[in-house]
């Protein structure tokens, strides 16, 4: 019998489903910022199991499941109802709840130990038991008859079940999940009991948790509700493209975690097998972190990337100006652009390469650069006007913030600051503003 | 076996005392410092914390199993697990620092993430010819069957050094807790006085990891605080309060722990500590479940009652149709109304008060008026409830008083 079809894939499956259930769920608590719910919910469904155990003498997965996530429903109930009479934030609210409904589940447990062996233990609860699904049908039936399949482990068969009942939940109430999460007051003013909905969203969370306990554990399911959605979030700003790539991000997370502690430990390190729960986490973070340093657009290093370009167009239209101003001679104007070394040689490349400058020693204006440049100078000098005229500034105070200002010009923005500006207009330092350019 | 009486007492053994003694003062401090962590809005920020010692324990073990075998010396292990717990902090903050995710993501994934990377490392720890990991869950659970007394001046003093500095800092952290902006307009360094409460609740969440373990160590720190908010809104008898309340969660809990040695003492801790909160959820004068059901209750009745002396002035019979008999007796009682044999008549005071009642609706209705055709604006029959003749009186006199909104 293969130990791959056996042991590997049945824990993979179930792992990916319970990770495909987190990240859509996962995705809305996100969005209603209630990521610890699933954390306070996971924490809680403790003692629903322990319950069940207690009262079945089994692990029976259904009684399991109705302990623990009518637990976890209670739970998230109590840290609302104190959330409004303790007048805290809810997370206090829920800092409160969740330790305690831990704290009784453990109880509840070592007097279940005192009575008798139990078969579920601390550990198990925190960090799972994937190496418990096992797919062994009988010898002589074949994997895919009937009888193969009804060996599926139980704990696979629950996991997928809660998946398909999520999705079609989510699916069915799309539009109603949606307004609920991007704007709660317009979904009440709609008629659409937001309140219900959330508690079917929390209802349906705690399913999952429950259904994750047994792959991943009680703590481990946090990872795979809030990292996966988080991880998508830096892509997205769109609702179903964000469901879709967090629900990505979790069955990667899942399998690349098992194989990594499973195969990866014997394989290159010579040890033996790591927690694979542990595993899968520890990947969901890492997907987490380099979304958050490499994501485009809102990524860490897109948005310092972004913001070294700007400053290397300041420094740049700062350069072309600089040397417009020493060719109209004249006084010195103070004070002049700042930037750092590096900045400004970056500018100066680019400069170099648009063909704004001529290279060399001491670099001064082509014609493209001194068109450029009087754009520039004159915008600068057309806030000045402004800020003289209509902001009531006087001409010695103005110079230093139109040197910031010079650089907004996006559309006719300067040309709107003095309707109409004569030709021989001058500046509040009666220096000549000059023309706009010829092709506008 | 000891009883609770002598365990309290002291009268119980060494160990047992050294326990107890431990206990109250980590429940003390860790509830004066995490009052300001509560007033802050950083209390999950323990949990992050609390959770990411955990690959930090590992490694301590790892390491100082390589250098002599055992791999059990605290000192070892805390420092890890300082170490670890305050990366998982900066990732929370390196995760805030993108904006587009906000603290409750930032935390429940620092937390998931650094525990299961502490898993992973257990699970090669376990795989260890010879280690002995038994130390280690304890520290996820907490077990003080363990605690020796040296362990126990470790949480003592860590505790004193917390409380010392919130009473040195009392003043500053009080007005960073309240009004943070002004803090930074009077120029008090905001930055680094929550960079002190932070360095706080590390030290006393490390101390605290082998008496209650680092899942439950957070509710030390947020529990009791939380419970004094029933009581008080004084900060400094908050401070008080929240310290007793940690201190007996700590006793109660080291004390039947010591009884029944089964029971893990942190999650009695954490057990006694939650009774307390829900004492307060309950009962707490103003903000308890019990006084706001018995507010509400007794303002339904108020106008219940307001309702009935109208209809027995000969008005139009309560709109609500409510609490009909309760708002008689209520009447009966407050001399308003007595009972004939021709029913419920009004009383010489009952008639002013109706009389008041129906004045203070009608110059509701006077001055803000109704839409020609639809009738009294329903606010009409609420705010008769609440508008007393001398309030009618001072509003009249301030109207009279200019004409100027």
């Amino acid at each position: 019998m293969s130990p791959l079809l056996t042991i590997d894939l049945p824990a993979v499956l179930t792992a990916s489903c319970v990770a495909a259930t987190c990240a859509v769920l996962g995705t809305f608590l996100l969005l209603r910022r209630a990521s610890l719910l699933g954390d306070a919910v996971s924490h809680s469904v403790m003692p629903g199991l322990v319950a069940a155990f207690i009262l079945t003498q089994s692990r029976d997965p259904l009684a399991m499941f109705v302990g623990g996530a009518s637990a976890g429903l209670a739970a998230a109930l109590l840290a609302e109802v104190i959330r409004r009479h303790a007048r805290t934030d809810a997370g206090t609210a829920m800092g409160v709840v969740f330790p305690v409904a831990f704290a009784v589940g453990i109880v509840m447990l070592r007097y279940a130990e005192s009575r008798g062996p139990v078969d579920l233990d601390a550990d198990c609860v925190l960090f799972g038991e994937l190496s418990r699904i096992i797919w062994a049908p009988p010898p002589d039936a074949p994997w895919l008859s009937a009888r193969g399949l009804a060996a599926l482990p139980r704990e696979l068969v629950v996991a997928a079940a809660v998946l398909v009942v999520s999705l079609a939940a989510v699916g069915l109430m799309f539009k109603e999940l949606t307004l609920a999460s991007f704007d709660e007051s317009y979904a009440h003013a709609a008629g659409l009991r937001p309140g219900w909905v959330h508690a079917g969203l929390i209802a349906l969370t705690a399913c999952a948790v429950v259904s994750a306990f047994e792959a991943v554990g009680s703590i481990l399911v946090i990872a795979l509700l809030i990292c996966p959605p988080a991880a998508a979030r830096m892509f997205t700003d769109r609702l179903r493209p964000q469901i879709a790539i967090a629900a990505g991000f979790g069955v990667a997370s899942a399998v690349l975690g098992y194989i990594l502690a499973g195969f990866a430990p014997g394989a290159i390190l010579g040890i033996p097998s790591l927690s694979p729960s542990g595993m899968i986490a520890a990947c969901s973070g890492v997907f987490l972190a380099g979304a958050i340093l490499a994501a485009p657009g809102h990524g860490l290093i897109a948005r310092r990337l972004r913001r070294l370009a700007l400053a290397v167009r300041i420094a740049h239209e700062d350069l072309l100006a600089t040397l417009y101003r020493a060719n109209e001679g004249g006084p010195p104007h103070a004070p002049t652009p700042v930037h750092p070394p590096m900045i400004r040689r970056l500018a100066l490349r680019r400069a170099g390469n648009l063909g704004h400058v001529t290279t060399g020693s001491s670099p001064s204006l082509t014609s493209a650069g001194a068109a450029l440049a009087g754009e520039i100078v004159r915008s600068h000098r057309l806030w000045e006007r402004f800020l003289v005229d209509r902001a009531g500034l006087r001409p010695d105070q103005v110079h230093a913030a139109a040197l910031d200002l010079e650089h907004v010009r996006r559309g006719a923005g300067g040309d709107r600051l003095v309707p109409d500006p004569p030709d021989d207009l001058m500046d509040p330092h009666d220096r000549p503003i000059p023309s706009p350019p010829q092709n506008r | 076996m000891s009883s609770l009486m002598d365990i309290l007492l002291f009268r119980a053994g060494h160990n047992t005392a050294v326990v107890l003694v431990g206990c109250v003062v980590l429940g003390v401090s860790a509830a004066v410092v995490g009052a300001f962590a509560v007033l802050r809005k950083r209390a999950l920020m323990a949990d992050a914390l609390g959770h990411a010692t955990l690959p930090g324990i590992a490694l301590g073990f790892m390491i100082s199993a390589a250098f002599n075998g055992t791999g059990r010396e605290t000192a070892a292990l805390l420092l890890g697990a300082t170490a670890t717990g305050v990366v998982g902090v900066l990732a929370v903050q390196g995760i805030l620092a993108t904006r587009r995710l906000r603290e409750d993501a930032a935390i429940g994934a620092v937390l998931s993430v650094f525990f299961g990377v502490g898993a992973v490392l257990l699970s090669r720890i376990q795989a260890l010819p010879g280690a002995d990991a038994g130390g280690l869950t304890h520290l996820i659970l907490g077990q003080t069957a363990s605690m020796r007394s040296g362990d126990a001046w470790l949480i003592a003093g860590a505790g004193a050094f917390a409380v010392a500095v919130v009473a040195l800092l009392y003043k500053e952290l009080r007005l960073v807790a309240f009004d943070q902006e002004f803090a930074r307009v009077q120029g008090w360094p905001v930055a680094g006085l929550d960079l002190a409460v932070m360095t706080l609740v590390t030290v006393v969440t490390v101390v605290g990891l082998q008496a209650v373990g680092l899942i439950l160590v957070v509710a030390l720190l947020i529990i009791p605080p939380a419970a004094a908010r029933f009581w008080t809104d004084r900060l400094g008898v908050m401070l008080v309060v929240a310290g007793v309340i940690g201190g007996a969660s700590g006793a109660g809990g080291a004390a039947v722990s010591a009884v029944s040695r089964n029971l893990p003492i942190g999650a009695l801790i954490v057990l006694f500590a939650g009774a307390i909160f829900l004492a307060g959820l309950l009962a707490a004068p103003r903000r308890g479940i019990v006084a706001s059901v018995v507010r509400t209750a007794r303002l339904r009745l108020l106008v219940a009652s307001h309702h009935r002396l109208r209809e027995l002035l000969g008005g139009p019979s309560d709109p609500l149709g409510a609490h009909e008999r309760l708002a008689d007796l209520a009447l009966r009682r407050r001399g308003l109304a007595a009972s004939t044999p021709a029913g419920l008549v009004l009383t010489e005071a009952g008639r002013r008060r109706a009389l008041e009642l129906e004045h203070a609706e009608r110059w509701w209705i006077d001055r803000f008026g109704t839409t020609p055709g639809s009738g009294p604006p329903p606010s009409a029959d609420a705010v008769e409830h609440i508008l007393s003749p001398g309030l009618i009186d001072r509003l009249d006199g301030r109207s009279r008083g200019g004409d100027r909104p």
